[in-house]
C-alpha cells in the first residue's frame, strides 16, 4: 500500500479545519512555484488553495480596492476570485503569463463589473425617488464619479494607473510588465492624469 | 484614483517629469490635493483573514470541495456543470455489499447504451478484492487514492482508464481513503467463486 504525498486531502468530512490548514501550510512550501500550487490545486488540494492565497490575496485585494474602495464589494470581489481560481485551477496554462497576472487581470475585471452595477443601481435608485435626499448621497456621489472618471481614461491608460498606484511598479518596471516602452507608459500616465482632472474639475463642489 | 498623501507616487514623479515646469507645477498640485474616498471600515489584515476563512470552509465540504473536478465530472457524465454542482451538494451514499464501500448511481446524460455510472466511497485500508473488466471503465479520482496490485498509486486528480479485459485488485489509501467518480460499460466480474456467487445473491436479493 503506497503511502499519498501532501497534494493528497482527506476524503470529505473534513469540515471547516482552519486550523489544520494553517498548521499544514509549511507542507506545501515556500519555495514552490505559483505555477505549482495551482497545479496542485487542479488535484484538490486545499494546502495549495491557502498558500496561493497568503502569496497574493493583499497584492490583489490592493489592486480591487483601487477600483471599489474598502468596501464589502470589493471583499466579496476577492473571495469570489479564489473560488474562481479554486474552481478552473485545471485551466490555468503557464504559457500564457504569470499566476498573479492571471489572478490579477479577473480582479480589475470583477472590480470594474462590480463597479458598473453599482452605478446602474445608483441611477434606477435616483430615478424612483428623484425629490428624496439620500441618507449616503455624498459616498454615492463619490463612488459615481470614480466611475464616471474611470471610464473616461481608456484601458491602457486606466491599466497604469492601477498598476503604479496600487501595486506600486515604477514606470520601467510597468513598460516590463506590459511589453510597451517606458516613453509610452509615461505618455499614457499623462494623459490618464489629465483626462482625471479635466473630468473633477469640470464637477460641481 | 488621486494619492491622498502629498508624496507622489515614484511613476508619477516619473511621467510628469518630461513636462514643462508650469505644466508639472500643475498637475502635482492637483494631484497633492487628494479627492474623496470611502473611509476603511475594517482593516485590511482582517477583512484578508476574512475572506480566508470563508474560502477554506467552503471549499472543506461538498460541493465545493470538488470544485476542481466539476469540469472534469460534466465531461466524464456528459451531464451540465450547474447538475454536477446539484449531484454533490447532497450526496445521498448507499451501501454497497463490501465493506467500507459506498456507492450512489448517477442518471447521466450518457449517449451510448447500458453505462453504467455513478460515485463511490471507500473508507481507509479498504481492500477491493480481484476483479475483471468485461468492458472498458474510467475512475476519475476526486479525492485520497488507491494502490493496484501493479504497485501503481492513482490519486486525486488521476483519470484512471481500465481496458476490457483488465484483472486487478487495489487497496485504498490508509489515512484518506478514497472517492471517485466511475464510468463502465458493464459490470465487473469478481475472480473469487465466492464473490462471485454473494453477487449473484445480493442482485438477486435487490430484484425481490
Amino acid at each position: 500500500m503506497g503511502t499519498l504525498t501532501a497534494r493528497q486531502t482527506a476524503v470529505p468530512q473534513l469540515g471547516g479545519q482552519l486550523g489544520g490548514v494553517g498548521a499544514q501550510e509549511e507542507t506545501a512550501g515556500n519555495a514552490t512555484t505559483d505555477a505549482e500550487l495551482v497545479r496542485r490545486m487542479a488535484t484538490g488540494d486545499q494546502l495549495a488553495l491557502a498558500v496561493l492565497y497568503e502569496r497574493h490575496a493583499s497584492a490583489v485585494m490592493k489592486s480591487v480596492i483601487a477600483i471599489l474602495g474598502p468596501t464589502a464589494q470589493a471583499q466579496d470581489v476577492l473571495q469570489d476570485l479564489f473560488m474562481e481560481a479554486w474552481r478552473a485551477a485545471g485551466q490555468y496554462d503557464s504559457k500564457r503569463g504569470a499566476v498573479v497576472a492571471w489572478l490579477k487581470v479577473r480582479a480589475r475585471s470583477r472590480a470594474l463589473d462590480k463597479l458598473r452595477a453599482a452605478r446602474r443601481h445608483v441611477q434606477l435608485e435616483l430615478k424612483d425617488d428623484e425629490s428624496a435626499p439620500a441618507p449616503s448621497s455624498e459616498r454615492r456621489a463619490a463612488s459615481m464619479n470614480l466611475f464616471e472618471a474611470l471610464e473616461g481614461v481608456s484601458e491602457q491608460e486606466r491599466e497604469v494607473l492601477i498598476l503604479g498606484y496600487c501595486e506600486g511598479l515604477t514606470c520601467g518596471e510597468m513598460a516590463e510588465e506590459l511589453g510597451i516602452p517606458v516613453g509610452t507608459v509615461k505618455s499614457r500616465t499623462r494623459t490618464a492624469i489629465a483626462k482625471l482632472r479635466a473630468f473633477w474639475e469640470g464637477q460641481p463642489q | 484614483m488621486k494619492p491622498t498623501t502629498e508624496q507622489l507616487p515614484e511613476f508619477l514623479e516619473e511621467a510628469l517629469t518630461d513636462l514643462s515646469s508650469s505644466e508639472r507645477q500643475a498637475l502635482t498640485a492637483w494631484l497633492q490635493q487628494g479627492t474623496p474616498q470611502a473611509e476603511a471600515e475594517t482593516p485590511l489584515t482582517r477583512q484578508l483573514e476574512a475572506i480566508r476563512e470563508t474560502l477554506l470552509s467552503q471549499t472543506s465540504v461538498e460541493p465545493y470541495r470538488y470544485a476542481p473536478f466539476f469540469s472534469r465530472i460534466s465531461q466524464l457524465f456528459e451531464m451540465p456543470e450547474e447538475q454536477v454542482v446539484s449531484l454533490l451538494t447532497e450526496i445521498a451514499w448507499q451501501k454497497a455489499p463490501l465493506k467500507g464501500v459506498e456507492f450512489v448511481d448517477v442518471d447521466t446524460h450518457l449517449s451510448r447504451d447500458g453505462v453504467h455510472a455513478g460515485l463511490a466511497r471507500f473508507q481507509p485500508s479498504v481492500h477491493y478484492p480481484r476483479h475483471r473488466h468485461v468492458e472498458r471503465e474510467e475512475n476519475l479520482i476526486l479525492a485520497g487514492g488507491y494502490t493496484d496490485d501493479a504497485g501503481k498509486l492513482w490519486q486525486a486528480g488521476d483519470l484512471h482508464v481500465m481496458d476490457a479485459g483488465t484483472v486487478h485488485e487495489y487497496w485504498t489509501d490508509a489515512e484518506h481513503g478514497c472517492v471517485l467518480a466511475t464510468v463502465s460499460d458493464s459490470r465487473i466480474v469478481w475472480t473469487s467463486p465466492w464473490l462471485r456467487f454473494l453477487s449473484v445473491f445480493v442482485r438477486a436479493l435487490k430484484r425481490a
